[in-house]
């Protein structure tokens, strides 16, 4: 087993072929070799380790997914996630990005990229203001810069 | 943060204040190029303080109540990269207009700005010009301004592309006679008569995916050049034809420049069908050792001719799909051994077939054991017959449910001998 340590110092016990998809723990593991210490995990709060911990018990055993295959047509990059990793996903806006801060912090790739496919299917096909509205995100352009956008706009639009 | 406090830290000190703006920003905004030691202490030091004070208290403001935390700029990046890209669509650049510092994210990411998929003209020279020394994802039409073309095109920076062949005097094809070091994957859609040039992708070290829709002069000797470093991984072509007709040589000589395949469509494609005698004397089939995707499309005739009498072999196939074989409408009596097939290695099959209307069949024979190939004959064959596979493996032993042919009499399905291996001489004639 290996003792995780949150950062608002939760312990956590966690087999260690199911942690072991954190090439981080892994890495460590391996260096450091078996120890009684916990692990701190200073970036990483007991919430979101818990629904990390869920994402690595459901793969334990499977192997390390391969990395995205580099579509052989241009345009043909896949937002495609697994129907499993979906209803996982189905968190609100602050644990989305917790898991994928989390999954980044812990190097968990597959974890990584499904977040990420995840907030980019939000985004797709909306407008900047949309995009906005989604995340909450006030407008910060000067007036210089919000005219220079407009004329980004108007050559992506001509002819 | 008190504006006089940071004057006295700046002079006194020498350092910065503490800054809340992410890294990226705190180095636009705070790390001016003279010493800060060195500025004169006038109303225009304190004008730049006000500045930057308003600067940060408009990044907390754009911040408060966001629900997207400090996502470092590498994961926002890999996010924009993520957002697709449809046909003539720019709308994945609004992604840069919704607050300074995703712009500045955005920006900074040229692969952001590399990839183009049928783009007008003025905004592929617009993000080319932000795409830094990236690799170039481009599709696009040769009837592009030659300017905009050419260099969107740069032989040293291209990595994809998918070209749609229309404008008749264009020379675009010759380009591709240079040295595409970085070069992966090249799309060709002929809208138009057109020639492979001389050399024509033959300096390609890295040409992994090639794939060419409609060609009507087009030879599998001249694709032979282009693929004869043998670094192709993928290769899709369909409806090429040419005035010569094609041989079973040439073909058999193209694709055995392709070792390393792990893809393969032939549609509407294969040479004339190969007469048996040739078969033991002078062709020699390819070995496809990596080959997993196999997609026959053409006459049945055809398919048959190639792939079953093992001109093609690929002991770890795992995806096999056969169309077309609408031109064998009168096929009545078909036997198929493993021996005559595809050599699939058997637990591994997984075979993507298509519907096949083989109405007039009325006798199958499956001297085979191989679960997919029953299971693919017991799907097309469109009555409620039962018929029972015939397996001296207990284990593969089970009835069939025989689908659709309104005909179908007769189907036995018996064992066979292990797969993955070639026939010897005297067992190749098994169909």
């Amino acid at each position: 087993m290996v003792l995780l340590l949150t950062s608002d110092n939760e312990m956590f016990s966690v087999a260690e072929d199911v942690i072991k998809r954190s090439a981080y723990i892994k890495n460590m593991l391996e260096d450091v070799g078996e120890s009684d210490l916990p692990i701190p995990l200073p970036n990483v709060e007991s919430n979101v380790l818990v629904k990390i911990l869920e994402y690595c018990e459901h793969y334990r055993g499977e192997p390390l997914p391969a990395s995205d295959v580099d579509p052989a047509e241009i345009g043909d990059r896949s937002l495609d996630i697994a129907d499993w990793d979906q209803k996982y996903m189905a968190v609100d806006q602050e644990m989305l990005f917790e898991i994928i801060l989390a999954a980044n912090y812990l190097d968990i790739k597959s974890l990584l990229d499904v977040g990420c496919k995840t907030v980019a299917k939000m985004m797709k096909g909306k407008s900047s203001e949309e995009i906005r509205t989604l995340f909450n995100i006030a407008n910060d352009f000067t007036p210089e810069e919000e005219a220079q956008i407009r004329k980004e706009n108007a050559w992506a639009e001509c002819r | 943060m008190d504006l006089d406090k940071s004057i006295y830290a700046l002079f006194n000190h020498n350092h910065h204040p503490p800054c809340l703006l992410p890294i990226s920003r705190r180095r636009q905004r705070l790390c001016p190029t003279t010493p800060l030691r060195r500025l004169p202490a006038d109303l225009r030091l304190r004008s730049s303080l006000e500045d930057q004070h308003q600067g940060q208290q408009q990044d907390l403001e754009s911040r408060r109540g966001s629900l997207l935390p400090d996502l470092p700029p590498e994961i926002l990046a890999a996010i924009f990269l993520l957002i697709p890209r449809a046909q003539g669509d720019t709308s994945w650049i609004s992604v840069t207009h919704v607050c300074r510092l995703w712009r500045e994210v955005a920006l900074n990411c040229s692969h952001f700005w590399a990839e183009l998929v049928y783009v007008r003209p003025r905004f592929m020279e617009f993000a080319l010009a932000r795409s830094g020394c990236a690799p170039i994802s481009v599709h696009t039409f040769d009837d592009t301004p030659d300017d905009t073309l050419f260099k969107v095109l740069s032989p040293d920076r291209l990595q994809k592309v998918t070209l749609n062949l229309r404008k008749e005097d264009s020379t675009v094809l010759s380009h591709f006679a240079k040295t595409f070091p970085i070069l992966e994957t090249v799309v060709l859609y002929g809208y138009r008569h057109w020639l492979m040039p001389n050399n024509f992708l033959s300096d390609c070290p890295h040409l992994k995916n090639l794939r060419i829709v409609f060609g009507d002069a087009l030879t599998w000797e001249s694709l032979t050049q282009a693929v004869q470093r043998g670094t192709l991984r993928t290769l899709s072509v369909r409806d090429i034809s040419s005035d010569v007709p094609a041989t079973a040589e040439a073909f058999l000589e193209c694709m055995r420049r392709m070792p390393l395949l792990q893809s393969l469509e032939l549609w509407s494609v294969l040479p004339l069908s190969p007469q048996l005698p040739d078969i033991s004397s002078t062709l020699r089939p390819v070995d496809f050792q990596h080959l997993q995707k196999l997609h026959l499309g053409d006459r049945g005739i055809s398919v048959i001719s190639w792939a079953w009498h093992n001109f093609l072999i690929c002991p770890n196939l795992t995806h096999l799909r056969v169309s077309r074989f609408v031109t064998m409408p009168l096929l009545q009596e078909m036997s198929l051994s493993p021996n005559g097939f595809i050599t699939i290695s058997g637990s591994t099959a997984n075979s993507l077939w298509e519907p096949v209307p083989l109405q007039n069949l009325t006798r199958l024979k499956l001297q085979d054991s191989l679960p997919a190939l029953a299971e693919y004959f017991g799907m097309v064959q469109p009555s409620a017959l039962q018929a029972r596979a015939q397996s001296r493996e207990p284990g593969l032993a089970r009835p069939l449910q025989a689908k659709p042919s309104r005909a179908l009499l007769d189907l036995a399905v018996g064992p066979g001998p292990g797969l993955g291996s070639r026939p010897g001489p005297d067992q190749k004639a098994g169909a």
